[in-house]
């Protein structure tokens, strides 16, 4: 045990110095109680750890900004926006961000990617739809497009589920979110948003999602409704 | 409220927690026993897979539901580390293991680090206790729990993982008044973001007998002397700061029933007028006023019922969690911690079975420290000795420095460790 003379304490310590006022220690004795020593752990000098990655987040958030700065600025200069590509560019921008970082880098549950993956092409799709209106594509989005990715992304988790049963518990929210999500192209169908005549991915969306959530609901009823009481109570 | 055996809904105080955590403020805890041997971390992580089984509220992982999150058991067991000299670091959630709390050995030191939705430090403390008690036996030594401890053979209780704040929540009672923002210690952050820990062990009857010399308790009479150690360090000549406000936890089991090993306590928020010429004496009396007024059973029904009745509010239960959390951060950034400077939470005197005490010499108690409070102190006296651990993100001690030499002044033996003093 080592004596701090300016503050009047005891320090136990294999440092020279008061860890209180940063004055020399005196060795001492007769120290009060406790085996000199190694009490915690010591912290080593600072690392200063870079921001590194962070770096390159920020590189890439600015050329983001960037090039949507410079789109729209070209696209009002050259036809003051007549055809505004530049905002598919804007739009675009955002959807690249969320596969990157969120999708392909994300740490979380896949199934919950998949879904967010989902609304978020489903956003870009409808952008990109807006962008072609009047033109012979018109309508393709919510027809085809908004379809069959439902299908495709509760075909996917469904996979998933069956490959890591395992970890069911932690897919099931996804899977009934997704399967209710492709729900919606009847909505579209019955609104009459989609190119006249042709229902049949609506249809087909929806009789998939019906058959996922009837599959649920009959394979693995109780363990399956135990999953949804907890992760929708209120 | 009945709830299926392998999940429990996040008790009132626990629901804030996972909302504001992330890699800087981990709402982690730590509680401490120092054996009497250089720890075995084999018969120590025996005695980790016999506990957790012992506390089903512990042995658990975090879940997102749509609306709240929610705790689900798991059938893995905890391993047992080497203390790290970052202390308090968040838990990760999402990893393999996904526990809530960590268990770690250093020589003779063995530590539990607490995720704070999990438990407070009286929960911490049961747990801590009923694992030293099985890695005693698995060592050989024969010990018995004497009623003190919940070890494996006491039978598991309902209660223990009751929401206690629900049980007590009685709207008659009115609600708490809104805190005032109160002033954040000022220093040079640490580069990394490391705590610092100091360790200030005394005597725990010469400091009692210190309070009783002024006619208070021992609480009291560090909460001021906290207060005015803050006051001299950083405030002093300057008239324009925000008050200095102490936050005081309280153990709400000890003003009403409860068996509970989960949240069960509030907070008071204690502050003081002074001037550079206020006499001792004076902070002194100021504390133990507030702590007297604000120590009673009516005026801490008021701060449950200020949290209840947010939590039924069904406009609020029924937004989705990514709202709910993305609010509640914005609640805690304005009013979570800027409305103390630092807490002061004090275990008191924490009891072993006669047949444990001899192999464990020390119980201390550490708090983390959030991204806007600089400083926190955690006290507890266990076999003679009250230890006060000082944990901070800044570089500087001066508070450490004027609260030890007060009290050497007062002619206590101090004893100072940190977690820096190789470094120095
Ligand atoms: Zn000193």
């Amino acid at each position: 045990m080592k004596r701090c003379r300016q503050c009047d304490v005891w320090v136990d310590s294999d440092g020279a110095k008061c860890p209180l006022c940063y004055a020399d220690l005196e060795c001492a004795q007769d120290g009060a109680g406790g085996a000199p020593g190694e009490t915690y752990p010591q912290l080593g000098p600072a690392q200063h750890n870079g921001p590194g990655y962070h770096v390159v987040s920020r590189i890439f958030l600015f050329l983001s900004l960037l090039a949507a700065a410079v789109s729209l600025s070209v696209n009002f200069l050259v036809d003051r926006m007549h055809t505004p590509w530049s905002l598919l560019v804007v739009g675009g921008i955002p959807f690249v961000w969320l596969l990157v970082r969120y999708v392909i880098m994300g740490k979380v549950n896949i199934a919950r990617r998949l879904m967010t993956q989902l609304l978020g092409s489903a956003g870009f799709v409808l952008l990109l739809e807006w962008f072609l209106r009047g033109s012979i594509y018109q309508g393709w989005a919510l027809t085809y497009a908004i379809p069959f990715m439902n299908v495709a992304a509760t075909l996917a988790i469904t996979m998933i589920l069956c490959v890591r049963y395992l970890r069911w518990t932690a897919y099931t929210l996804y899977q009934f979110l997704t399967a209710l999500l492709g729900l919606l192209p009847l909505l579209f169908w019955l609104m009459g948003w989609i190119t006249p005549g042709i229902w049949w991915p609506s249809l087909a969306s929806a009789f998939y999602s019906l058959a996922t959530l009837a599959g649920m609901f009959i394979f693995v009823d109780r363990k399956y409704k135990n999953e949804l009481i907890r992760r929708f109570h209120l | 409220m009945a709830q299926p055996e392998n999940w429990y809904r996040l008790d009132n105080a626990a629901k804030i927690y996972p909302a504001i955590s992330n890699k800087r403020r981990g709402s982690v805890f730590r509680v401490s026993v120092t054996l009497r041997d250089m720890v075995d971390a084999e018969a120590l992580q025996r005695a980790a897979d016999v506990v957790v089984q012992r506390f089903p509220t512990m042995a658990v992982r975090l879940h997102k539901g749509l609306f709240w999150y929610y705790f689900e058991n798991t059938q893995a067991s905890p391993r047992v580390q080497r203390e790290r000299p970052w202390l308090c670091q968040p838990m990760d959630h999402s990893g393999d293991e996904g526990f809530l709390f960590r268990i770690s050995y250093h020589q003779r030191r063995v530590n539990v680090e607490m995720f704070h939705s999990l438990t407070d430090g009286t929960g911490a403390l049961v747990f801590l206790k009923a694992l030293v008690f099985h890695y005693l036996r698995e060592q050989g030594h024969a010990v018995s729990s004497e009623g003190d401890v919940l070890d494996k053979d006491r039978p598991f209780s309902i209660e223990e993982v009751e929401d206690s704040f629900l049980t007590h929540y009685d709207p008659k009672n009115g609600q708490r008044a809104q805190e005032e923002l109160a002033y954040q210690l000022r220093g040079t952050p640490d580069g990394d973001g490391r705590l610092r820990l100091t360790s200030v062990g005394m005597d725990s009857a010469r400091a009692v007998q210190l309070s009783r010399d002024k006619g208070c308790t021992l609480g009291e009479y560090l909460t001021a002397l906290l207060m005015q150690s803050i006051y001299l360090a950083q405030v002093a000549g300057r008239p324009n700061a925000l008050p200095i406000r102490i936050s005081v936890p309280v153990n709400l089991r000890r003003f009403f029933r409860s068996r509970t090993l989960r949240n069960f306590s509030s907070y008071l928020n204690i502050g003081a007028q002074m001037t550079p010429d206020t006499p001792f004496d004076d902070i002194l009396e100021q504390v133990r006023r507030q702590m007297r007024e604000g120590l009673t059973q009516q005026n801490l029904a008021r701060g449950i019922n200020a949290n209840i009745q947010a939590e039924r509010n069904l406009f609020l239960r029924a937004t989705p969690l990514v709202i709910k959390n993305v609010a509640l951060r914005m609640a805690y950034r304005l009013y979570g911690e800027r409305v103390f400077t630092c807490a002061f939470s004090n275990l008191g005197q924490v009891t072993l079975p006669q047949s444990m005490q001899p192999y464990v010499t020390r119980i201390e108690v550490v708090l983390g420290l959030g991204d806007i409070n600089r400083l926190n102190v955690a006290a507890c006296s266990y076999g003679g000795r009250l230890v006060i651990n000082f944990t901070r993100s800044i570089t500087e001690p001066d508070v450490e420095k004027l609260f030890c030499r007060a009290l050497a002044q007062q002619g206590l033996q101090v004893t100072v460790q940190s977690n820096e003093g190789g470094a120095l």
